[in-house]
C-alpha cells in the first residue's frame, strides 16, 4: 500500500469516527432530553389524572348520592347541573349536611342557607355536572 | 506473467551514469542495470513461502552486501525449494536518480533486469563496452568484448517490452512517515473505536425508541391528549377548578368562624358565582362595625347595611 493509501485510509476512518462521535453524542443528548421529558409527562399525566379522579362528573355523582338524607325535598338533574334542596333541617342536621357538601370534590355553583327558625333551616346546593 | 506497462509512462534502463530512455514523459518506469542491485539463487532452502524467505533475505546475502546501505528485497521462487533473491540499496538509487535528474514524484515503478531480461536468449548491449548476459538463469553485465555473437541495443528491447509484476513503487524509496506494522495497528485501532461508536450510536437509538415507547404508554394509559398545549390546556382547567373550590370552601369555614355573640345567627347565606350574600341577626346594632371589620379582611364587600338588628352584606369572593 503506499503513501497515498494510507493517508486516505486513515482520514477516511478519522473522519468517519468524527462523523460517528458526533452523531453519537447528539444522539445521547437526544435520549438525555427524551428521558427528562417522559419524567415530566409521568408527573403531569399523573397530576392530570388525580384532578380529573377529583372533579370529574362520575365522582360527583357518587359523592351526591351520599350526600342525600330523608330531609331532601328536591332532587333534579340536568345534563349540566344537579339541584339538591334539603328543608325543615335541625342544627345538627344542618352541621352534618353543611360538613359532607363542603368535605366533598364536587363542584359548587350554588349553596344557599335559610333558617327558619331556631330548629327550621333550608338549604339549596347546586352541582355542576 | 508479463503485464504492458502504462503505455502513458516512459520506460528507462539505468545504469550508473547512463538512461537509456523510450520517450520522453511525465511519469517513469525504471530497469535497473544488474550494477545496481545484488542477486543470488538459494536452490535448497527448506522453505515453502516466498513470505519466509523475504525475512531471512537478509542473513541469506550476507556478505554479498555493503555494509553501509539501506536495503530492499525481493524474492521470487522459481521452483519448489528454489527461490531469487534481489536486493538494492535505495539510496544508491535515490543518488542515481539525482544524477540523471529524474524525480521521485516522476517515478511509477522499478523493475530489475533480472526479471525483465530473463527469457532472452541474444546479449543485450548497453552502450558500446557493456552488455547483459543470462548466465545461470541469472543476468549478469559483462564487458561488450568478451561476447561473440550478436547482441541487441537494450534500446530496440525496451519498445516492445512487456514488463513482470517483480517492482517497486516509487513509495518504496520514500522515508515512510508510517510504517506498515505501525499503520495496520492504527488502522485497526481506528477501526475498533468506529465499531464502538457505531454500537454506542445503535444502543442510543434503541433506547431513545424504548422512551418513545414508553411515552406512548403513559399517553394511552392516562388518556392524555396529542399535544402538549392541550394537556396543559386541560391541566389548567382543572386546577382553576382546583383552586376555585378550594377558596369558596375557605371562604364558607371564615363565615362559619365568624365570632357571634349568644343570640346572633345568620339568618340567610347565599354563595353564586364568586358573590356572598348574608343575612345576619346582631344582639345590637353596635355589633356591626366588629363584624364588618372581621368580614372585610376575607371578603371584598360590595355593600352592606343594618336593618331591625339585622345586618345585610353583598360580598365578593
Amino acid at each position: 500500500m503506499n503513501r497515498n493509501s494510507m493517508l486516505i485510509v486513515i482520514f477516511s476512518l478519522a473522519m468517519l469516527l468524527i462523523v460517528l462521535y458526533i452523531s453519537k453524542s447528539r444522539l445521547k443528548d437526544t435520549l438525555s432530553i427524551n428521558q427528562a421529558n417522559l419524567e415530566i409527562v409521568k408527573v403531569e399525566a399523573i397530576e392530570l389524572d388525580n384532578l380529573r379522579k377529583k372533579w370529574e362528573a362520575k365522582s360527583s355523582t357518587t359523592i351526591i348520592n351520599q350526600i342525600k338524607s330523608p330531609k331532601l325535598t328536591r332532587d333534579e338533574r340536568s345534563s349540566k347541573k344537579h339541584i339538591l334542596v334539603f328543608e325543615s333541617l335541625n342544627p345538627n342536621e344542618l352541621n352534618s349536611i353543611t360538613n359532607k357538601i363542603l368535605n366533598a370534590n364536587i363542584k359548587i355553583s350554588n349553596f344557599k342557607v335559610n333558617r327558619v327558625s331556631d330548629t327550621n333551616s333550608s338549604l339549596q346546593l347546586e352541582v355542576e355536572i | 506473467m508479463k503485464r504492458f506497462y502504462n503505455r502513458d509512462s516512459s520506460l528507462i534502463f539505468v545504469d550508473k551514469n547512463l538512461k537509456i530512455q523510450t520517450r520522453e514523459s511525465k511519469k517513469y518506469n525504471l530497469i535497473l542495470s544488474p550494477s545496481l542491485y545484488w542477486t543470488k539463487i538459494e536452490r535448497e532452502l527448506p522453505i515453502k513461502r516466498v513470505s519466509e524467505v523475504k525475512k531471512l533475505a537478509s542473513s541469506l546475502l550476507d556478505g554479498m552486501l555493503p555494509s553501509d546501505g539501506d536495503f530492499l528485497f525481493r524474492v521470487k521462487k522459481l521452483r519448489e525449494s528454489e527461490f531469487l533473491i534481489i536486493a538494492f540499496d535505495k539510496n544508491r538509487v535515490k543518488s542515481i536518480l539525482d544524477e540523471l535528474n529524474i524525480e521521485l514524484s516522476t517515478l511509477d515503478s522499478i523493475y530489475f533486469a533480472q526479471n525483465e531480461f530473463d527469457s532472452i536468449e541474444n546479449p543485450i548491449s548497453i552502450n558500446n563496452e557493456d552488455s547483459l548476459i543470462n548466465i545461470d538463469g541469472v543476468v549478469q553485465k559483462i564487458p561488450s568484448r568478451y561476447i561473440k555473437a550478436y547482441s541487441t541495443p537494450v534500446k530496440n528491447i525496451l519498445n516492445s517490452l512487456s514488463l513482470s509484476k517483480e517492482r517497486f513503487s516509487a513509495y518504496d524509496l520514500e522515508d515512510k512517515f508510517i510504517d506498515s506494522k505501525s499503520f495496520y495497528i492504527l488502522t485497526t485501532l481506528l477501526s475498533l473505536i468506529v465499531i464502538l461508536n457505531l454500537v454506542e450510536y445503535f444502543l442510543y437509538k434503541i433506547e431513545i425508541d424504548r422512551v418513545y415507547q414508553a411515552r406512548d404508554k403513559v399517553f394511552q394509559r392516562y388518556n392524555l391528549p396529542a399535544t402538549t398545549f392541550q394537556l396543559e390546556s386541560i391541566k389548567s382547567k382543572f386546577i382553576s377548578i382546583d383552586r376555585e373550590q378550594i377558596k369558596l370552601r375557605e371562604k364558607l369555614y371564615y363565615l362559619d368562624k365568624t365570632p357571634l355573640l349568644r343570640g346572633e345567627h345568620f339568618k340567610e347565606l347565599d354563595l353564586k358565582n364568586a358573590k356572598i350574600d348574608i343575612a345576619l341577626k346582631l344582639n345590637r346594632q353596635n355589633r356591626a362595625e366588629a363584624i364588618k371589620n372581621y368580614l372585610i379582611k376575607e371578603f371584598k364587600i360590595d355593600s352592606i347595611r343594618v336593618k331591625d338588628d339585622t345586618l345585610y352584606a353583598k360580598m365578593s369572593i
